[in-house]
């Protein structure tokens, strides 16, 4: 029977985070090979998370530090990763991957009100919690053009969080919750998504550039309503896939920026302004670091997904001498993953962590 | 536009269609010539170009999948998008005339 559960849950998790990959290529993640670097330091950052749960579980208060998670899609990318990278490092123990393993599903058990691996959607609100956040927020009528300023507002936030976290971290900095269906309320196929840029300011990693520093906000969500749209959310917020144009099915919409909602059409434009041009000039400046900087800074990205969590079990989750060791002056490894081919379902199960997950948990 | 053959294929990965001139951007030397309603055609989308995707009809890329940077905003912008056409850089010229089907992820010129 608990071999039943496993097997099932790993099947979900499967299907579920294979569309990260489907119709895409590993070339195209940027700034580095990424899936070619997590193996050369990727154990001691598996040891720390270990030390992290423990510590944790020793308090037997786990569901108490379900508050210091990252995002939900930023849970499901960090699961996704240890479960991708772990088979290419033999150090890693398999008893404490598991744990950790353990510890990740089971907090998006308790986050997601349903759909936990995010296979059409990204739930985490209750019904009546939907309700009133309707009823509280000062929704705007829309029209096409300000859905499209909606749409560069958002492309604006997204590529400013892409820069400033990476391509497999972006998730840290971006989620979309929903769809909420509201068909009850208005009898009509209305469908409400959140998108949510939780913190736009990460100075901790990138303490050396004052402009993250005073970017002015750090939090903004974006609701949205659309009518007669298809709408799912497969596997990462930051991916919502639509079965209709956005610009003619927005109907309603509302931006809170740091908790203070925009009223002006003018102030939703200078505020797209002010991200597509920050996005620009940030990830300028991604461009420009060499290669050493730039695997330097995945490690700090990656450490950070976890900062609230480590932080409130005083532990220091910057990385540690032993692992810039470990990436300093080295080349990146080869031949791990498939780079430059289209990935199918039968390839991730085989090469991206699958059979060795439901390896691990066979006898369990 | 359905009795001519696509010139280029790819994947679908924002759905409409659009027509506009295409701009291959290949660095930031390229930005300067891109106007209002061009369409954006390069390697592989990054975020210095978001304020040349903001005023794009269309994007076109040559690798990438429908999780990539240039799918997910333009799904966000509602313009057309077709990734992985693997040349799309080579085949495209710069003022040609195109037509974008980014749910059959179709190139046709006009």
């Amino acid at each position: 029977m608990k071999n039943n559960k496993h097997l099932q849950w790993i099947e979900n998790y499967s299907k579920s985070s294979y569309q990260l990959f489907e119709g895409n290529i590993l070339k195209a993640f940027a700034p580095i090979d990424f899936y070619h670097f997590f193996p050369l330091w990727y154990d001691l950052w598996v040891e720390r998370i270990y030390q992290a749960i423990r510590k944790i579980q020793l308090k037997k208060k786990e569901n108490s530090y379900l508050i210091y998670l990252p995002v939900p899609s930023a849970i499901r990318a960090v699961l996704q990763k240890l479960v991708i990278i772990y088979p290419k490092c033999p150090k890693i123990d398999k008893e404490k991957i598991k744990t950790i393993i353990d510890f990740f599903v089971h907090a998006l058990e308790e986050i997601t009100q349903e759909d936990t691996f995010s296979l059409k959607k990204n739930i985490i609100h209750k019904p009546d919690e939907i309700d009133d956040l309707i009823n509280k927020t000062k929704l705007h009528i829309a029209n096409p053009e300000v859905a499209r300023e909606i749409g560069r507002l958002v492309m604006g936030l997204g590529a400013l969080v892409n820069g400033l976290y990476n391509d497999v971290v972006t998730d840290m900095g971006w989620d979309s919750y929903g769809p909420y269906n509201l068909y009850k309320k208005a009898d009509e196929n209305l469908i409400l998504l959140i998108r949510h840029f939780p913190n736009l300011r990460p100075a901790e990693i990138w303490e050396e550039e004052g402009e993250v520093q005073i970017l002015k906000h750090k939090e903004i969500k974006i609701y949205t309503i659309y009518k007669g749209i298809d709408c799912r959310i497969n596997w990462l917020g930051c991916h919502p896939t639509f079965d209709k144009s956005l610009t003619d099915s927005l109907v309603t919409y509302a931006v809170e920026v740091d908790g203070r909602f925009i009223e002006r059409v003018e102030d939703l434009t200078s505020l797209k302004e002010y991200y597509l041009n920050n996005a620009a000039s940030h990830y300028k400046k991604v461009k420009r670091m060499k290669f050493e900087e730039l695997k330097t800074k995945a490690l700090w990205q990656e450490c950070y997904q976890l900062n609230e969590l480590f932080n409130s079990i005083n532990m220091d989750w910057r990385p540690d001498k032993q692992m810039i060791e470990r990436v300093k002056n080295k080349r990146l490894l080869k031949n791990l993953y498939p780079l430059g081919e289209m990935i199918d379902y039968k390839t991730y199960c085989d090469k991206f962590g699958i059979r060795e997950l439901k390896e691990l948990y066979k006898n369990k | 536009m359905k009795n001519n053959n696509p010139i280029l294929k790819g994947i679908g990965a924002s759905i409409g269609i659009a027509e506009g001139v295409v701009k291959i951007i290949k660095s930031a030397k390229d930005f300067k010539n891109f106007n209002k309603g061009d369409v954006l055609v390069t390697e592989i989308t990054d975020p210095t170009m978001v304020i040349l995707m903001a005023k794009a009809n269309a994007i076109i890329c040559n690798i990438g999948g429908i999780t990539s940077h240039p799918a997910i905003v333009s799904r966000e912008m509602g313009i057309p998008c077709v990734v992985n056409t693997k040349n799309a850089t080579k085949i495209l010229e710069n003022g040609m005339i195109i037509i974008v089907d980014g749910s059959k992820g179709e190139i046709y010129l006009k």
